[in-house]
């Protein structure tokens, strides 16, 4: 059972990594605008 | 762009620069030929016999030559993919292909911005934008234009961010080339308070993955315990995962979790009980509690409970956020009043400059059918201004030399020449929005629902809770008098009742949406809610465009009715409102125009036709021509001019064969809707610029007493008359839609424009109809109704949950594992049933 103090602490770390992660990609504008980007993808077979 | 994706906002019909009626589609019913740009039917007088494309209209010909010139005809092939609506006719007016001004100094200083390495963007507004397949053209516009380094198109708000070098390209080019594709360009304005409001919502976005994550991570554990509870897990391993789950609720406290004691707060120092308390003494209490309990090692930890309370909470209110943004962002889409450039005479002769640059004692020309950009004394000229937007007045004014004429109103007649008096911001028109715009903040909030309520619910759990402490205090001990109050404390939070207010209201915005009404502010609802047969409203009526269709019709003629058809055709390309009005009574069909047509601005027209030489105008007009008018047909016209309409002269070779009587005639359904809208509780009141026999006549048609007809009302006039009304008479709903109704619709407890309208109306007012008529507000008025007996039922139900919760936490038997599936099932049942209530309304049920 011990395990749990590593176990748990480093889901932690991974929930905060990801926590970061989105708040990085909101800070960069990229949930600004949720219609236009599923558009663009469509796009992306050419240039 | 009325795609799938924006919930039915009719965008596209809000972006069209003009309205649709002014120039309406022929459809040629024999041969449907589809243009090979926009897919409208092309009509037969269009029809090259030997092209490989046809084009219904020389804008679309080029549009497409530019297209596949840039080899960028994928574009169809998208679009055809995409399944699209069709495109609708593409406004291409030749008045506005110049983009000059563009590059003015001062219109560069507004709307531009530098980079740092050396680059420019700027916002662009497009018009016509429509589909994903627009996304892909707008975004290719480097291979268009060279020079630009990137373009960005938001399709929510028909935004275009363009980047470009300018040593390689002036912006006049890039304009140009969006023109060029189809989409006619106009400065997006203020980029410093969409900016503010994106920063908002991200801060709103960060906050909710904060809570999220706190709220997953607190329930993963929380299992754990309860799972251990029942398994004797060791008492270490318990410690060390109540320190965890503290260390969580900590950080969603502290963080999105302040939110609500930030409001609670905000709200005391007013002396309003909002929402917000009862919500922050829960979690307030339970964290304190749980911090005691992990630090003392005893009793329970409600912390997975707090974090999903936090989590809830803020994704409701971030919904209806989104919800009501979605509104503010079509409405933005009007255009604007003033034009983007004008004719100064600077240095002895004619330039072209953006309004930006105009200065008090410049002399400015002003076209035909062009708005004033600045307000100024009249120098040159004589010409009748169309000042409906600003003073409600549906009759042109006229104006000649020494006049003072406004910014924002239109010239319908022949080009005048003024003085700059007052520019920007020192404008009338510029007053009038600041002065609504005053009126908006001025505005007292309505107490909300849920807020209303909230103090006493405060007030009964309080006491509630003090009953628990003290009961079991006195029949057992301290310790469990405190554990049981606390529970109670955190179970009566209201949480169902915070998540599905915000979600019911949010709902009812987007039913409104597919109605075409734009709700932006969902405090609409409960308003409109706040008036029935036993509480009276007062609902204050613009007469122009409201009441009446805005524009005159033919609604007489006597003499030959044989040339009517003629008249019909000849009039098939006229400008003036007259002149449309003839042509939609009598449908030229598919005939061709007559060639050697001739308007004057002023108010007539002549037409050489196959039964000699038409003319149709005003008396003067034939007067000036030679024509005149006979006692014998003043005599036959003599109702006409009795019942306040104006006549439309007809004559065939220099003499009089008929008359037709024009009359901005008061909407076929407005009756109807005004006898419903005092079925249910209202008193419907005309507030008109108008004079006075117009309005009478409006009223008298509709059946309403001439006490309640207001006549000659200056905008400062009826926003006083609102005011009295709410003083006199609570509710006041406003529904009007040119300037001279901003101020009004600001200070009116519930301001709606109305579908045309000006843009400053749109601002200030708190909904927005974009289908023509009364009918919205009556179908506003129903939903409201409706989404306010959603929201009392809700109550009921998460009541109910909350007194089971507050019954088992007093009786010392709610654990914290029951208090945890109690929650989120007391939200679930909420908020499935606002869903199949609203999602049920039909717009049916009768207005009371």
């Amino acid at each position: 059972m011990s395990v749990i103090y590593i176990m748990i602490p480093l889901a932690i770390v991974l929930a905060t990594a990801a926590l970061v992660g989105f708040i990085w990609s909101v800070k960069r504008g990229q949930l600004d605008d949720l219609d236009t980007p599923p558009a663009r993808v469509l796009f992306d077979d050419e240039d | 762009m009325r795609s799938h994706r924006n919930g039915g906002v009719p965008v596209t019909a809000l972006a069209a620069p003009e309205p649709p009626a002014a120039t309406p589609p022929v459809v040629n019913t024999r041969r449907e030929v589809a243009c090979a740009h926009c897919s409208l039917p092309v009509p037969s007088g269009q029809l090259a016999p030997d092209a490989e494309q046809q084009f219904c209209c020389a804008g679309c010909a080029s549009v497409y030559r530019m297209i596949h010139g840039c080899g960028l005809d994928r574009y169809y092939q998208l679009r055809e993919a995409l399944n699209t609506d069709p495109l609708g006719p593409v406004d291409l007016a030749p008045d506005r292909s110049r983009y000059g001004v563009f590059d003015d100094p001062a219109f560069l200083e507004a709307h531009t911005r530098g980079l740092p390495d050396g680059l420019v963007h700027a916002d662009l507004r497009l018009a016509n934008v429509h589909c994903a397949a627009c996304v892909w053209l707008i975004e290719r516009l480097p291979r268009v234009c060279p020079g630009v380094v990137e373009a960005r198109l938001s399709l929510r708000q028909t935004v275009a961010r363009v980047t470009w070098d300018p040593q390689q390209t002036p912006l006049s080019r890039i304009a140009s080339a969006l023109h060029g594709l189809g989409y006619p360009p106009y400065p997006a304005g203020a980029s410093d308070t969409r900016s503010v409001r994106l920063a908002g919502e991200r801060k709103m976005l960060v906050r909710i993955g904060i809570a999220g994550a706190c709220a997953g991570n607190a329930m993963l554990l929380a299992l754990a315990m309860y799972l251990g509870l029942l398994d004797r897990m060791a008492e270490q391993y318990e410690t060390f995962l109540r320190w965890v789950s503290l260390l969580i609720g900590a950080v969603a406290l502290a963080g999105p979790g302040a939110v609500f004691f930030r409001g609670a707060w905000a709200g005391l120092r007013t002396r309003r009980v909002t929402l917000d308390l009862p919500i922050a003494l829960a979690l307030g209490v339970g964290g304190l509690a749980g911090l005691l309990n992990v630090a003392v090692g005893r009793g329970e930890v409600y912390f997975d409970s707090l974090c999903v309370l936090i989590f809830l909470l803020l994704v409701g209110r971030y919904l209806q956020m989104c919800q009501q943004r979605r509104m503010t962002d079509a409405v933005t889409l009007m255009q604007s009043l003033s034009p983007i450039r004008c004719e100064v005479r600077r240095g002895g002769r004619w330039i072209e400059l953006p309004r930006e640059a105009l200065e008090p004692g410049d002399r400015v020309r002003v076209p035909s059918n062009e708005r004033l950009p600045a307000d100024g004394e009249v120098v040159r000229g004589e010409t009748s201004l169309d000042t409906s937007s600003l003073t409600g007045e549906s009759q042109p004014a006229r104006v000649g030399v020494g006049d003072d004429v406004f910014a924002g109103t239109q010239n319908v007649g022949p080009a005048i020449e003024f003085t700059v008096t007052a520019t920007g911001a020192q404008t009338r028109l510029s007053r009038l929005m600041e002065d609504a715009a005053a009126g908006v903040a001025a505005k007292p909030g309505i107490v909300a629902f849920a807020d209303r309520i909230a103090g006493y619910f405060t007030l009964t759990v309080v006491a509630l809770a003090a009953a628990v402490l003290s009961g079991w205090w006195w029949a057992v001990d301290l310790e469990t008098g405190v554990q049981h109050a606390v529970a109670l404390l955190i179970v009566a939070c209201p949480c169902a009742l915070g998540l599905a207010t915000p979600l019911t209201l949010a709902l009812g915005v987007g039913i409104a949406a597919r109605r075409d009404i734009m709700v932006k502010d969902a405090a609409v609802f409960e308003k409109l809610a706040a008036v029935g047969r036993d509480r009276p409203g007062l609902i204050a009526l613009d007469k122009t465009g409201t009441l009446t269709n805005g524009e005159p019709r033919v609604v007489g003629w006597v003499g030959d009715t044989g040339i009517q058809a003629l008249v019909g055709r000849a009039e098939r390309d006229a400008r003036h409102p007259a002149g449309r009005a003839l042509r939609l009574a009598y449908d030229p069909g598919d005939g061709e125009p007559f060639a050697g047509v001739v308007e004057d601005p002023r108010g007539g027209l002549t037409a050489p036709t196959p039964r000699g030489l038409l003319r149709a105008g005003n008396a003067r007009y034939l007067a000036n021509a030679g024509v005149g008018v006979t006692d014998i047909w003043l005599e036959r016209a003599e109702t006409f001019i009795r019942r306040d309409a104006s006549v439309v002269w007809i004559a065939l070779d220099q003499k009089i064969v008929a008359a037709a009587a024009l009359r901005d005639a008061v909407r076929d359904e407005s009756a109807r809707v005004v006898r419903d809208l005092i079925d249910a509780g209202w008193r419907p009141t005309i507030l008109s610029g108008d004079i006075d026999a117009t309005v009478r006549r409006v009223a008298n048609e509709l059946g309403l007493p001439p006490i309640d007809a207001h006549a000659n009302l200056t905008p400062e006039a009826k926003r006083e008359l609102v005011e009295q009304y709410r003083e006199q008479s609570g509710t006041v709903l406003m529904v009007g839609d040119g300037v001279n109704d901003a101020a009004a619709l600001a200070s009116a407890d519930t301001g709606l424009a109305v579908h045309g309208g000006a843009e400053a109306a749109m601002t200030v007012a708190d909904a927005y109809t974009a289908r023509p008529g009364l009918t919205p507000v009556t179908e506003l008025i129903r939903l409201g109704r409706f989404t306010v007996r959603v929201i009392r039922q809700n109550l009921f139900i998460s009541l109910s949950y909350n007194a089971l919760a507050v019954t088992l936490a007093g009786a010392g038997v709610l654990s914290p594992w029951i208090a945890a599936i109690l929650m989120p099932v007391s939200s679930l049942t909420v908020l499935s049933l606002a869903a199949a209530r609203l999602g049920r309304w039909k717009g049916a049920e009768a207005c009371r």
